[in-house]
């Protein structure tokens, strides 16, 4: 005989053809635990409460049981009952929809609710565990940790470029030459926060904050022509406190660049491999996470990140974009430029495997480099010298579009 | 001067005139509480919330003239792409106490915000799925009077055909909202449009009304409709 099977919130309920009740077997009547156990089904685990019903089902006779959903069936299969039953996955059956459409009376008579409103609290109660469990194990994910990292990097690299701007225009009152003498942010803002007056400027201070000789000592040399103005200790003080929140601000960058390879290495050490920590986490971010950029094709890693040049030639027929933030590699960066496109293709490939290796088979770390190395060596063999420029026969750009668009259509069909 | 009338003969839905401005409101299910950055009004012995429509495109629909809606007091609907619950919160104050709203939302981030109105609201359920797979959530749903797809997916109307199979009552009602960028980028919205109507009609939906969302939305279409009975 047949009985069919499904999971309501009460627990599992099997019926006869005729719509029948033939078994049930509850869970306890407590919201929390019952959507653990939705979750547990979810997850692929065992469940007790299957066997049981099972077996029931078993010692009745019912030697067929058709389940209505992929969970369910997967959740049966696995059950030591199932040996001696045949299970069957039947999506949608007439008895599954009779039960969702009498889920509520079902609910009041078997749950014991005395209303809809009162069957409606439960169920709510029901949910909230449901998606809370569900938030919480996706923000436990590793990358989107990595995710929120680069972007904290990406704000504090934009903060520390304003920030600094302003330290050398505020400080430049009172010694505009050192301004272009110390162009790296980090060195410049070292020294204010130590120095402040520059009359306190000596050559082994400055040596030491890594200044080569020459420059240490034109500097030094500055000061007693300087054209910027005296300040009192109330003012040089508080351009120090800025310029020490700045260096803060360097060493916090240091931090969480370490931070992103650490957890590269840990997360996702292939693409770490190809394409470096910083650059790896920036796809994993543009992706929307590591699930998400294993499952790009090759072309799609190529162009992450030039979405507004795509979407120009989609709609115009132009020239498409070569590469994305993949463009940060220096393979590709510092390659001629009729080199790029190729090396841009192969390197996205290769990503495209990295992203999948780390995503289904995490810290194994296989040395696809070795074989990306190979074809850019083939490409840069092959293609060491330009392309001859041919003459272009002036096509208008309403051409353009048109001869693009067929060319599109044509391979959509 | 504010005055509050019904809005047409939309049961639960009021219009506010407050010298000039327009706007839209529902009876606050949970007196005193705000969902996004609504205004209340005292009215009788009740709360009215306002209801934006610039954020909430049931809201624009509804002032672009649409000419039925199937949200009632008591109904079940089952609500694909709820995000952070804005038109929910609305539709859970039409539908009261008595009616049900399952909110199946796929972005852990949005559904965070909306799992909090739903600790207040015990009408609405925040269930966190992938609509694509309707199965998934078979044991938290039973059937509905109204289907409300809001997903701005390349395959939206493909995910509202498959949840209304398992999902919807025999003559049940649609609503889908069709965003023309989310399904191709480059072709003319109307061509769009017109494309995914014709998927719905080929999968038995007769549709009763389609209306731009303009000046609230750009490049949306509101769609009505309902099962054809078999």
């Amino acid at each position: 005989m047949k009985a069919y099977l499904s999971l309501t919130p009460l627990g599992f309920m099997a019926f006869n053809e005729s719509n029948i009740l033939v078994g049930i077997k509850r869970f306890e009547l407590n919201p929390q635990l019952i959507a653990h156990k939705i979750l547990d089904i979810e997850n692929g685990k065992k469940l007790s409460e299957a066997e049981e019903i099972l077996s029931e089902l078993l010692s009745n006779n019912y030697s067929t049981i058709i389940c209505d959903t992929e969970q369910l069936y997967e959740l049966i299969k696995k059950t030591v009952a199932a040996k001696d039953l045949k299970i069957v996955l039947e999506k949608n059956n007439n008895v599954t929809v009779k039960v969702k459409a009498d889920y509520d009376s079902l609910l009041t008579s078997y749950g014991g609710f005395k209303s809809s409103v009162e069957v409606n609290k439960f169920l709510n109660k029901i949910c909230l565990t449901y998606t809370s469990e569900k938030i919480k194990v996706s923000a436990s994910r590793r990358d989107m940790l990595i995710v929120q990292a680069i972007e904290a990097l990406n704000d504090l690299d934009k903060n520390l470029n304003l920030n600094a701007s302003r330290l050398r225009e505020w400080f430049s009152l009172h010694f505009p030459e050192i301004n272009d003498l110390v162009s790296n942010h980090q060195t410049y803002s070292k020294i204010i926060s130590e120095i402040g007056f520059k009359e306190n400027l000596t050559l082994q201070k400055l040596v030491e904050l890594g200044i080569p000789d020459k420059r240490a000592e034109l500097i030094i040399n500055s000061v007693s022509k300087s054209l910027g103005a005296n300040l009192i200790p109330n003012d040089i003080n508080i351009i120090k406190l800025y310029a020490n929140m700045i260096v803060n601000e360097f060493e916090t960058r240091t931090r969480l660049e370490d931070y992103i390879d650490q957890a590269m290495e840990e997360v996702s050490p292939n693409i770490k491999s190809l394409a470096g920590s910083t650059l790896g986490a920036r796809l994993i971010s543009l992706a929307g996470g590591l699930a998400n950029l294993a499952k790009m094709p090759a072309s799609k890693i190529q162009i992450l990140g030039a979405e507004k040049a795509l979407f120009t030639y989609l709609k115009s027929g132009d020239r498409p974009p070569k590469h994305g933030i993949i463009f940060q590699h220096p393979l590709i960066h510092n390659a001629p430029k009729w080199q790029r496109g190729k090396i841009a293709r192969a390197l996205a490939g290769k990503l495209a495997i990295a992203a999948r290796l780390d995503y289904y088979s995490p810290n194994i770390n296989m040395n696809i480099s070795d074989a990306l190395d190979k074809r850019i060596s083939e490409i840069k063999k092959k293609y060491r010298n330009p392309p001859e420029k041919t003459k272009k026969t002036k096509t208008s750009r309403k051409e353009k579009i048109k001869l693009s668009k067929k060319v599109l259509s044509k391979k959509r069909r | 001067m504010i005055e509050i009338s019904e809005f047409k003969n939309f049961t639960g839905i009021y219009q506010v005139n407050d010298t000039g401005k327009r706007f839209l409101a529902t009876i606050n299910l949970t007196p005193g509480k705000k969902v996004y950055d609504e205004i209340l009004i005292k009215f009788r012995n009740e709360e009215l919330r306002t209801w934006d429509p610039f954020r909430s495109k049931l809201a624009a629909a509804l002032l672009n003239g649409l000419e039925e809606l199937p949200v009632r007091e008591g109904s079940h609907i089952l609500y694909l792409g709820a995000a952070s619950g804005t038109t929910c919160s609305h539709i859970s104050d039409i539908i009261g106490n008595q009616g049900r709203l399952y909110c199946i939302e796929f972005s852990p981030r949005s559904i965070r915000d909306l799992t909090t109105i739903c600790e207040d609201r015990k009408n609405m359920l925040p269930i966190l799925a992938d609509a694509r797979f309707p199965d998934r959530y078979s044991p938290l749903c039973g059937l509905v009077d109204i289907i409300y797809c809001d997903v701005a997916q390349p395959d939206q109307s493909k995910i509202l055909v498959d949840n209304a199979r398992l999902y919807l009552k025999p003559a049940g009602n649609i609503m889908i909202t069709i965003k023309a960028r989310s399904i191709d980028v480059t072709k003319p919205p109307a061509e769009i449009f017109k494309g995914e109507i014709e998927f719905l009609e080929k999968n038995g939906f007769l549709i009763k009304q389609k209306l731009r969302l303009e000046p609230y939305t750009s490049d949306h279409i509101f769609i009505l409709g309902s099962l054809k009975k078999q």
